[in-house]
């Protein structure tokens, strides 16, 4: 947490455009709206089905993702959450198949508006292979990769190629999706850049001239370019201060809300996705903690995972208190600890916790809870009920 | 406007280098065991001569006027006289330009650009047998020393199957119109400018593969296949692009080797560039023109250098100019 | 400095061994690391056990003349006039490319050295006056001379005046010297003409020498040293009956158990005795008067053979054969406790009734003999092998013989495997042994009267020993010498395989005669001596600059890395060249030239490593508790920068061995040794071979890049190992 955000200090230019606020032209986001052409009349356009993901390394596999499910409406934002590691990267990345070298699905499905674009391999494909079935499947996935999916990532990674124009760049994709001239794509740029609020000037820049809230406006801007129906936001906000968070949340915010995007947001920080989303889905170890409407979950707290991340950050309503972590450290995903993949950091911890894994337990409405004593927790018979 | 603020930059990097470079060659030549008039003044001169000679490089003089004296004498090309031709050195050095220029530049050009292709091919087919073929291919041929493939030339292309002329740059003692001449140039250029090619090519692609390898693993290339782009796109646009950084830097470390490899191959097929003749002269301890040749060589691989600079520059924004 | 702690250290070794084990087991799983390692190890131990792989020098040992050169049994005398400068008495005492005669003119006589030129006159490189006249020709003798610690000649010549002179030749100076003259004849009185070469034997034991003369009816033993102002003295002085005939023949008597192993004397009168005299007194071994056998007067003698079929230490019982007036030839064998009841004249072989023999000739190997036999004016030359030599004295015996047109009186001598005999009347001809159709194989005609044939081996050609027939004239036909050239072809380089001599070549020779294979093993040394060491040494300097300056920073950091840029933008092979020709050619040179160039781009490097490492927390608390900088530079960061250093050690190896190899190859190499490139360079430097000889090519230059090669490979590993991102990329 705390990461100095270095490029606002050096960037000068920059600095004068931070301060101000960012109106979202809605008129123009209406335009962006109408680009999209969609025949999907179904209720959920995505859905994970039990999903397992796994890594092969020199030791063994790791075993990322152990077993997910979930779904998305159209519109809807989930907030998918979790300590460093848990595998909430590797269960987006998997949506649209930008695992590394060495990741592959070992179960499960996924379906996107009606479709099945993902399902069980054997064995690693990597993204240069020759074969004849990666090959088809790349050609599969690329249709859908931005049209239809598109993704923002950490302002921290080197996410935009540092020698190339960030115009280019956004114009590249939108030329790979859209049969319009150059001509055409460029002024879509232009707008998208007033959308999220750049000047246009700057579109022309090279990405080590942009500072780090600049940049990650782009990537947004980016992502928009072809509006998708689903944005996969991977941590947007962590290489940004406090300040810059906010801003760029509210404007991710409104501008979703005005395009109608379904939104994975990916974070550590619970707090980040108070505000955004609808669902929240909170992972540890590779497997769902807590799923459902972020209301519930919030107020009745029903797993002891999601009570010890909440715990961890201040509240500024609530009373003064000790901010408590969580002790210990994420377990070892090659040899994962038996039962429970919590228990041996959790304070409610019983024999049954070390014998067997709990099932996903429903609570409420749409409120599901993976721990032996979801109920009680829900109750508030056990430890502390809402907040 | 940048630009040039850049060049003057680099022209006087350049020049404080060649200062001190020739600052070396003189203490080499002038302090090194044995006569140090002997380096500068033929032995078989007569004293009238030798008397000349002796004012012209104060040699004489105590030493640091010696070094004023040599140093303005180098930088305004006075570089002696050869001990073997009596000929001004320059006079001696003179043709010997152009063909090395030909031969190292035509040479440096299709191993940069045939080894960054073949990197970005080995790459491009990670785990295949042909990667693996054109890694142990690539290592084996930089392994090779220069003269020892420059014969294998010789003996099966000129030697045996006499397609090629066994040396030389021109036929000798035919004349020849001019366009014709540029062939007559060029077919006995093949040979030497094959070797080079070959031998100097795996060190490139290996390097090139490495920095592909790099640069595939950044996360642009994972945005560049998140927006759906093909795969050749995200090969040659994305990652080579990138790649090519580190191969532009590195090209002042193999131009030394290269220039390495320019002078052997010369001397193998009788060349007659400033290589096989800084060699030759050597071996006759032909002082003079060894000053000269290194000089004039070490003049090329600097100005190489910059040029090189000056190319990353264009090549990376985030240098600025 | 505190003492050293053994505890402490014994702590250190197993920290050692246990970071060695951890890192082998990762090496292990690397294949290219592995075939890497064993390539290295391969030339290593090639290096090291070069003595045992072989025991041909690589420069020093050539091949045998014989394979070297394919002589077609013809011989030219065009282009070859010889005049000697006086009439030459006695038999020329051949070197490799010259010799020594006596010649004598107007009653004075002169030791000459003289070397024959094709198309020219010849050199005559030193003279000598005799004192007397010179009968008998002179002996050299090579020796090193303890005084002056150099090679030296020694020539001894006798006159008719009983006087021993002894010249000496100085290899370096060129100079011909007398250096004392012995009278016999104040011992001796009259008949103290020496009548033959002298000869030399060597005693062990004192490293003295015995020079043997005979005079009309003694053998004499004179005693000199080996400096250079020895003085004779006799020794001592056997006498017989009758008449010396020839040369007395030195060998080494057999090894008899009981027997010591001293050199003796052979020698027959014309009276028939033959006797068998001990050098270092004069003493006689045996002594045997061979007209108790019925036999006419004179008797000639070989020098004893072994059968080559013998194997070691098996006593040998060497024989002798002796040819006498009467025809035949007599089997003598050789023991103390000869008598002449031990002659079996059943083995006695008969050549041709009443003939003349000359002293019979016998093969190496001891299958057979040659003899001349003279009657009436008509030699015919015979051979007999030693199987035949068992028949009784009534049947002709010779294997095949050939008649010659005229008398021979001096002896038939081997070349290879032909015969040559020169008849007086001038008849040269060759003969083979094995051959059955008896052919005379070549012939000419000489005019004048030879009384010697010898073959010696010039330097004419190509800088190639050609063989030349030299023929001796008899003094009252001239005393001239002439030579023939044989024809043939230079055969170097040989390829891989057996030759003619029986030597077996595993790669071939260069065209000098050098074993290919030899030079292969031990190149490999110096590849790896020079490649090692100027690896290292180009590490440690570069690890201790790039330290210094990333550590120290600021100013020093400037100036060391813009010198570390000058260096790395210089022509590195050319400064090298420029650097070697003027510091001289040798392994240290090479040595430190190749560290000087590659220091900077390992110092680099270890800088930016460095750099990171100064920001690490381990090295502020050390400046804290009080480390001075060089202690810090030394026992803190240098260790870190290690594994890296070693990374580039094995790049820097490859670079050498290949800097070393160009150097060589361009003539710039160490001449004392022999290494790859320098065998390439002589490729190039001989003519014309370069397009065949793959066994000369290929070798040297697949060493280079295999061993590079392997270098490469465990670089790779290393690097993995290093890295350990890169061992996760599968």
């Amino acid at each position: 947490m705390g990461i100095i955000d270095e490029d606002i200090i050096t960037d000068e230019e920059a600095t004068v455009t931070e301060t101000q606020e960012i109106e979202i032209d809605m008129n123009l986001a209406k335009e962006f709206a109408k680009i999209k052409k969609d025949d999907f009349e179904g209720d959920k356009i995505l859905e994970l089905k039990d999903i397992q993901v796994r890594y092969e390394v020199h030791g063994g596999e790791v075993k990322a993702v152990e077993g997910i499910t979930f779904d998305l409406k159209e519109g809807e934002t989930m907030g998918l959450v979790g300590e460093s590691g848990c595998g909430k990267t590797t269960a987006a990345f998997t949506i649209n198949h930008l695992l590394p070298e060495n990741g592959y699905i070992a179960g499960g499905e996924i379906w996107y508006k009606g479709k099945k674009i993902a399902e069980e391999e054997s064995a690693p494909v990597g993204f240069l292979s020759r074969s004849k079935e990666a090959k088809a499947k790349r050609e599969m996935i690329n249709k859908l990769r931005w049209k239809e999916i598109s993704m923002v990532f950490q302002g921290a990674m080197n996410a935009m190629n540092p020698v190339h124009k960030v115009s280019e760049q956004i114009i590249e994709a939108i030329l790979q999706h859209e049969d319009i001239s150059y001509q055409e794509a460029r002024e879509r740029t232009e707008k998208l850049f007033k959308l999220v609020g750049i000047e246009k000037s700057r579109m022309d820049g090279f990405p080590h001239e942009f500072s780090g809230g600049m940049k990650q406006r782009a990537m947004i801007a980016m992502a928009l370019a072809c509006s998708p129906s689903l944005i996969i936001m991977d941590e947007p906000t962590t290489a940004l201060d406090v300040i810059m968070q906010d801003k760029i949340l509210a404007e991710v915010r409104d501008l979703q809300k005005a395009l109608n995007i379904a939104t994975i947001l990916i974070t550590h920080d619970i707090s980040v996705v108070a505000e955004t989303a609808e669902k929240i889905a909170v992972m540890y170890a590779g497997v769902f903690m807590e799923y459902g409407d972020i209301v519930s979950i919030f107020e009745n707290t029903s797993n002891p995972y999601t009570q010890g991340l909440k715990e961890g950050f201040p509240n500024i309503r609530g009373e003064k208190g000790t901010l408590k972590s969580i002790p210990g450290s994420p377990p070892d995903l090659v040899h994962p600890p038996r039962g429970c993949k919590f228990h041996p950091r959790c304070k409610y911890a019983k024999a049954e916790c070390m014998e067997s894994e709990p099932e996903m337990i429903l609570v409420d409405e749409n409120h599901w809870s993976r721990c032996h004593f979801a109920k009680d927790l829900y109750s508030g018979k056990l430890g502390q009920g809402g907040q | 406007m940048k630009l040039s603020k850049f060049i003057i930059g680099r022209t006087i990097q350049v020049f404080i280098t060649l200062l001190i470079i020739l600052t070396l060659l003189f203490l080499i030549f002038r302090l090194m065991p044995g006569d140090p008039t002997s380096h500068v003044i033929d032995p078989g001169m007569s004293p009238e001569a030798r008397e000349s000679l002796m004012e012209l490089y104060g040699l004489d003089r105590p030493l640091y006027a010696q070094y004023g004296l040599y140093m303005r004498n180098m930088l305004t090309g006075r570089f002696g006289t050869s001990f073997r031709t009596q000929n001004p050195v320059f006079m001696d050095l003179r043709p010997r330009i152009m063909p090395t220029l030909l031969l190292f530049g035509t040479s440096m050009i299709i191993v940069y650009i045939l080894g960054i292709l073949l990197g970005m091919f080995m790459a491009w087919n990670r785990g295949s047998k042909l990667e693996m073929g054109g890694i142990v291919g690539s290592l084996t041929f930089r392994s090779m020393p220069y003269f020892w493939f420059g014969l294998l030339m010789l003996f099966a292309f000129a030697g045996e199957l006499e397609w090629f002329p066994t040396g030389g740059m021109k036929t000798a003692g035919v004349d020849m119109p001019a366009h014709k001449e540029a062939l007559d140039i060029l077919y006995h250029m093949t040979l030497p400018l094959i070797t080079m090619v070959i031998v100097g090519i795996g060190g490139i692609a290996l390097l090139m593969r490495q920095s592909m390898l790099d640069t595939l693993g950044e996360d642009y290339i994972v945005t560049a296949r998140a927006k759906g782009l093909p795969e050749n796109k995200i090969m040659i646009h994305h990652a080579a692009r990138n790649a090519l950084l580190p191969i532009v830097t590195s090209i002042a470390i193999s131009i030394a080797f290269i220039f390495a490899g320019g002078v052997i191959t010369e001397i193998v097929f009788s060349w007659p560039g400033l290589g096989s003749l800084l060699i030759t002269r050597t071996l006759a301890q032909d002082y003079p023109v060894v000053e000269g040749a290194f000089f004039i060589i070490a003049i090329l691989v600097l100005v190489m250098n910059a040029v090189s600079d000056v190319f990353y520059a264009f090549l990376d924004p985030r240098v600025k100019l | 400095m505190p003492i050293i702690n053994k505890k402490a250290m014994k702590d250190k070794y197993r920290d050692i061994k246990k970071i060695f084990k951890q890192n082998w087991k990762l090496f292990k799983t690397n294949k290219l690391g592995m075939i890497g390692l064993i390539i290295i190890f391969t030339f290593v131990m090639m290096a090291i056990l070069a003595p045992v792989l072989t025991d041909r020098h690589p420069v020093r040992w050539t091949a045998p003349n014989e394979d070297m050169f394919d002589a077609e049994q013809m011989w030219t005398q065009e282009n070859w006039v010889f005049n000697a400068p006086d009439v030459i008495y006695g038999e020329p005492s051949f070197r490799e490319d010259s010799f020594y005669m006596v010649g004598s003119r107007h009653g004075e006589s002169s030791l000459y050295l003289i070397r024959p030129e094709k198309e020219r006159s010849p050199d005559i490189m030193g003279e000598l006056r005799l004192t007397g006249q010179g009968t008998s020709g002179p002996t050299h003798f090579p020796t090193v001379d303890d005084s002056l610690q150099a090679w030296q000649e020694r020539v001894y010549v006798g006159t008719d005046q009983g006087i021993l002179h002894r010249a000496s030749y100085s290899l370096a100076a060129r100079t011909l010297t007398q250096d004392w003259r012995f009278n016999l004849a104040n011992n001796l009185g009259t008949n103290a003409s020496i009548e033959h070469a002298p000869i030399v034997a060597e005693n062990v034991e004192d490293s003295s020498l015995t020079i043997i003369v005979a005079t009309r009816n003694s053998i004499h033993g004179i005693s000199d040293g080996r400096t250079a102002d020895s003085e004779p003295e006799l020794l001592w002085s056997t006498n017989f009956e009758g008449t010396v005939l020839n040369q007395p023949d030195l060998f080494k008597r057999s090894r008899a158990a009981d027997l010591q192993d001293t050199q003796t004397i052979a020698i027959t009168t014309e009276g028939g005795d033959v006797a068998l005299l001990d050098h270092s007194d004069g003493s006689i071994l045996w002594q045997f008067n061979m007209e108790e056998t019925a036999l006419d007067r004179s008797v000639s003698l070989t020098r004893p053979v072994i059968p080559l079929a013998m194997k070691k230490g098996e006593t040998a019982l060497q024989t002798f054969y002796t040819s006498g007036n009467d025809g035949r030839v007599y089997i003598l064998p050789n023991n103390s406790t000869f008598t002449a009841d031990d002659i079996d004249f059943n083995n006695i072989a008969f050549v041709e009734e009443g003939a003349q023999l000359t002293v019979p000739e016998v093969l190496d190997d001891g299958s057979g003999i040659y003899v001349v036999s003279n009657v009436q004016n008509l030699g015919t030359i015979h051979y007999l092998t030693t199987d035949e030599l068992t028949v009784g004295p009534e049947d002709r015996v010779s294997s095949w013989n050939y008649p010659l047109r005229g008398p021979v009186s001096g002896k038939p001598i081997f070349y290879r495997e032909f015969v040559y005999v020169a008849t007086d009347h001038g008849h040269i001809s060759s003969f083979q042994p094995t051959r059955r159709d008896e052919q005379q194989l070549w012939a000419a005609e000489v005019t004048g009267q030879p009384k010697a044939i010898q073959v010696i081996h010039h330097r004419l050609v190509q800088d190639a020993l050609r063989p030349v027939l030299m023929i001796t004239h008899h003094e009252d036909a001239g005393g001239g010498v002439e030579g023939w050239e044989a024809l043939g072809e230079f055969l170097a380089p040989l390829s891989p395989g057996v030759h003619t001599s029986g030597t077996r070549y595993l790669l071939g020779t260069d065209n000098e005669g050098r074993d290919i294979f030899s030079n292969l093993v031990y190149g490999a040394r110096i590849a790896l001596i020079i490649g090692f060491a100027a690896a290292f040494f180009a590490v440690i300097i570069g690890t201790a600059i790039g330290v210094a300056a990333g550590y120290l920073g600021g100013i020093v950091d400037i100036v060391l890395m813009r010198l570390s840029d000058v260096f790395l933008c210089m022509p590195g092979l050319a400064l090298m060249i420029v650097l070697i020709a003027i510091l001289g050619a040798n392994v240290m040179n090479i040595v430190i030239v190749i560290a000087i160039l590659g220091w900077p781009g390992i110092a680099r490097v270890i800088r930016s490593q460095t750099l990171s490492l100064v920001q690490r927390p381990f090295v502020d608390s050390a400046r804290v508790t009080g480390a001075s900088n060089a202690r810090i530079m030394f026992r803190h960061i240098a260790p870190n920068v290690m594994p890296l250093s070693l990374l580039y050690m094995t790049f820097q190896v490859t670079g050498a061995i290949l800097a070393e190899a160009s150097l060589s190859f361009l003539g710039l190499g160490d001449p004392m040794v022999t290494s790859w490139g320098q065998m390439l360079y002589n490729l190039t430097r001989g003519s014309g071979h370069t397009f065949t000889a793959w066994w000369w090519f290929l070798p040297p230059g697949l060493s280079i890049t295999i061993l590079v090669m392997g270098f490469f490979f465990i670089a790779r590993a290393f690097d993995e190992i290093i890295n350990p991102r890169l061992r996760e990329r599968k």
